[in-house]
C-alpha cells in the first residue's frame, strides 16, 4: 500500500477543497524550509501547520484545564513534569498516525476494520473513541463557557446570563466548526488559524496572570524536572490517569483525519512532525505549566479547595487582583471551552462518517447534522452534566482505549501494509509501547477498582 | 542480521493473529500482574514476587516488541 505501485494516490475527500497547485506550492515552500534549517524555517512550517494546534486546542478541553488547576491548587508545582511526560508519551503515536496519512495513504479505519475487524474499527475506534466523546464531553464546556461569559458580562457591569448566552456560544462555535473543509471560502484556514489564535490567546492571558500572581521559579523547575507523585495509590492514579488521559484515541485519529483534509502526502510528515511538536507538544505543556503555576502561586496550601472548573476560577479571580488580570484570565479561560467545543464537532462528524463508511461532504446535510450533534450539550446551561452518562463513557473508554492502541502499533509494524514506510525504529516503537503499556493500565486499574483491589 | 530474523518470527502467523499480537496480549498480563502486585504491596505490604514477575514481563515484551518488522517475505 505504502509503496505505491500503480494505484492511484488516495485523496481524502475532503482534500477536495485543496487545489493540486496549492499543494505542489507548499511542497516547494517545505522544500525552501527545509534547506534554510530548522530555525529559519519555523514561520513557513508554523504557516503551514494546522492539524496539531487543531489537537491541541481540543485536547485542552475544561476536563484537563480542571485537572491543572486542581493539581496546582492541591500539590503546588510538584506535579508539573507530568504534563511533558503525557504530552511526548502521546507523540509517539500521533507519529504513527502522521505516517498512515502522509505514507500509507489510507483511511485509517477503513484500513484497521479490513484488517482487524469491524467491531474494533467502527464501534471501538470511532463510535466509543471519537463520537461518544464528542457527544459527552461537549457537555462539559457549553456549561463552562457559558459560565465564563456571564462572568466576564457581570465584570464588565451587565448580566448576561448562561440560560441567555448559550445561544451565542452555540453560534460561534457551529459557525467556525461548519466552515471547515469547504471549497473557496476558507473555512479550513479560518477553523486552523482560530485555533492557532486561541492558543496564542490562553498562553497570553495564563502568562499575563502569572506576572501578577509571581513565580517561585526553583520550585516551578524541580516541578518541571524532578519527578514527585503523592504516595501510595493515589499517586499512582493520578500518574496512570494523567498520562494518559492527556493524548487518546479521539486525537490520534483526528490527526489523522485533520492532515489528510489538509491532502497532506509524502512531502508534508516532516511539516506534519513539526505540527506535532509546535502546534500540539508545546502549547499543551506551555498552557498546563501557565495554569498550574497560577493555581500553585495562589490556592495552593489554602484549605478547601474547589472541585470543578467553574468554582475554582471563581475562587481564584479575586485572588488576581487587578481587574486586568482577572479579565485576561476569564478571556483566556473562555478560549479553552470555545476552542473545545469546535473541536468536538468536527470530532463527531468524521467519527459519525467514519462509523458507518460514509463519504464525508461538507456541503451536505447529513455532514451538517452529524457536526452539530454534540451542541445537544447546549442543555448544560440550565441542567448539570449528565454524571452517568460520562462515567459509562468513560468506562468503555478505559476498557477500550488500549485495545485501539494495540492495533495501530500493529498497523505500523505490518510490512504487507505499510511497505517500506513501516517502523524501522525501536525508539518509535517504544514510544508506542509505553503509550499502550499506559492505556493498559487504565483499563486494568478500572477493573481492579471495581473489584475492591485497588483501594489503600 | 540477528534483528531481522527476530523482526521476522514476530511476523509469522500464530492461530488467528501474529506473534507480535499475542505478545501485545502477554504485555497486557503482565501489566496486569505488576499492578496487582504493587496493590498488595501498598495496601498489605506482600505481593513482591508477583510485582517482579510483572515488571520482568513488561520489561521482555518491549525488548522484543520494540524490533522492526524484517525485510524478508512471509
Amino acid at each position: 500500500m505504502a509503496d505505491g505501485g500503480d494505484r492511484p494516490p488516495f485523496r481524502y475527500p475532503l482534500a477536495d477543497a485543496v487545489p493540486e497547485a496549492e499543494l505542489r506550492r507548499q511542497a516547494d515552500a517545505l522544500a525552501t524550509a527545509r534547506r534554510r534549517g530548522l530555525i529559519r524555517g519555523v514561520p513557513t512550517y508554523v504557516k503551514l501547520g494546522g492539524p496539531g494546534f487543531i489537537g491541541a486546542a481540543l485536547t485542552l478541553g475544561a476536563g484537563t484545564i480542571t485537572s491543572s488547576m486542581l493539581a496546582g491548587a492541591e500539590f503546588g508545582y510538584r506535579t508539573l513534569w507530568i504534563f511533558w511526560v503525557a504530552a511526548g508519551s502521546g507523540m509517539f503515536m500521533l507519529a504513527a498516525m502522521a505516517r498512515f496519512t502522509c505514507q500509507g495513504g489510507f483511511d485509517v479505519i477503513e484500513k484497521q476494520a479490513e484488517l482487524h475487524g469491524w467491531f474494533l474499527a467502527r464501534v471501538l475506534t470511532a463510535l466509543v473513541g471519537m463520537v461518544t466523546v464528542a457527544l459527552v464531553f461537549n457537555f462539559g464546556q457549553v456549561a463552562l463557557g457559558t459560565h465564563l461569559i456571564e462572568s466576564i458580562a457581570e465584570a464588565g457591569g451587565f448580566s448576561f446570563p448562561q440560560e441567555y448566552n448559550w445561544p451565542l456560544y452555540v453560534l460561534v462555535t457551529s459557525w467556525v466548526a461548519l466552515g471547515y473543509g469547504r471549497a473557496g471560502s476558507g473555512g479550513t484556514r479560518l477553523l486552523e488559524r482560530f485555533m492557532k489564535w486561541s492558543l496564542a490567546a490562553m498562553i497570553l492571558c495564563f502568562a499575563a496572570c502569572l506576572l501578577v500572581v509571581g513565580i517561585d521559579w526553583p520550585a516551578a523547575l524541580r516541578g518541571t524536572f524532578v519527578p514527585w507523585l503523592p504516595r501510595g495509590v493515589l499517586g499512582i492514579d493520578l500518574f496512570i490517569a494523567s498520562t494518559a488521559a492527556a493524548i487518546g484515541v479521539a486525537d490520534w485519529v483526528m490527526f489523522h483525519y485533520t492532515a489528510h483534509a489538509r491532502g497532506w502526502r509524502r512531502e508534508h510528515e516532516g511539516l506534519a512532525r513539526f505540527d506535532l511538536a509546535g502546534g500540539f507538544f508545546m502549547p499543551f505543556v506551555v498552557v498546563n505549566f501557565l495554569i498550574v503555576c497560577v493555581f500553585a502561586g495562589t490556592l495552593y496550601a489554602s484549605g478547601d479547595i474547589p472541585r470543578t472548573a467553574a468554582e475554582l476560577a471563581r475562587a481564584l479571580v479575586p485572588l488576581l487582583g487587578e481587574t486586568g488580570a482577572q479579565f485576561a484570565f476569564m478571556i483566556g479561560f473562555l478560549a479553552v471551552p470555545v476552542t473545545t467545543s469546535i473541536g468536538l464537532c468536527l470530532l463527531s462528524a468524521l467519527g459519525i462518517h467514519a462509523a458507518f463508511g460514509w463519504t464525508p461532504n461538507v456541503r451536505s446535510w447529513r455532514w451538517k447534522v452529524c457536526l452539530l450533534l454534540p451542541q445537544v450539550g447546549f442543555l448544560a446551561a440550565w441542567y448539570p452534566s449528565p454524571v452517568l452518562l460520562i462515567i459509562i463513557i468513560a468506562a468503555a473508554l478505559s476498557l477500550t482505549n488500549n485495545i485501539v492502541g494495540w492495533s495501530f502499533y500493529m498497523m505500523l509494524n505490518d510490512r504487507k501494509l505499510m511497505g517500506a514506510a513501516r517502523s524501522r525504529s525501536r525508539l518509535w516503537n517504544v514510544g508506542i509501547l509505553l503509550q499502550v503499556t499506559l492505556l493498559n493500565c487504565v483499563a486494568i486499574t478500572y477493573v481492579f477498582n471495581r473489584l475492591g483491589w485497588w483501594q489503600a | 542480521m540477528i534483528g531481522w530474523r527476530l523482526g521476522e518470527r514476530l511476523d509469522r502467523r500464530l492461530g488467528p493473529m501474529r506473534v507480535r499480537g499475542w505478545l501485545l496480549v502477554v504485555n497486557f498480563v503482565c501489566n496486569a500482574l505488576a499492578l496487582y502486585g504493587l496493590s498488595r504491596l501498598l495496601v498489605t505490604g506482600g505481593g513482591m514476587a508477583v510485582l517482579v514477575i510483572g515488571v520482568v514481563g513488561t520489561m521482555a515484551c518491549f525488548a522484543l516488541l520494540a524490533q522492526p518488522s524484517g525485510d524478508g517475505s512471509e
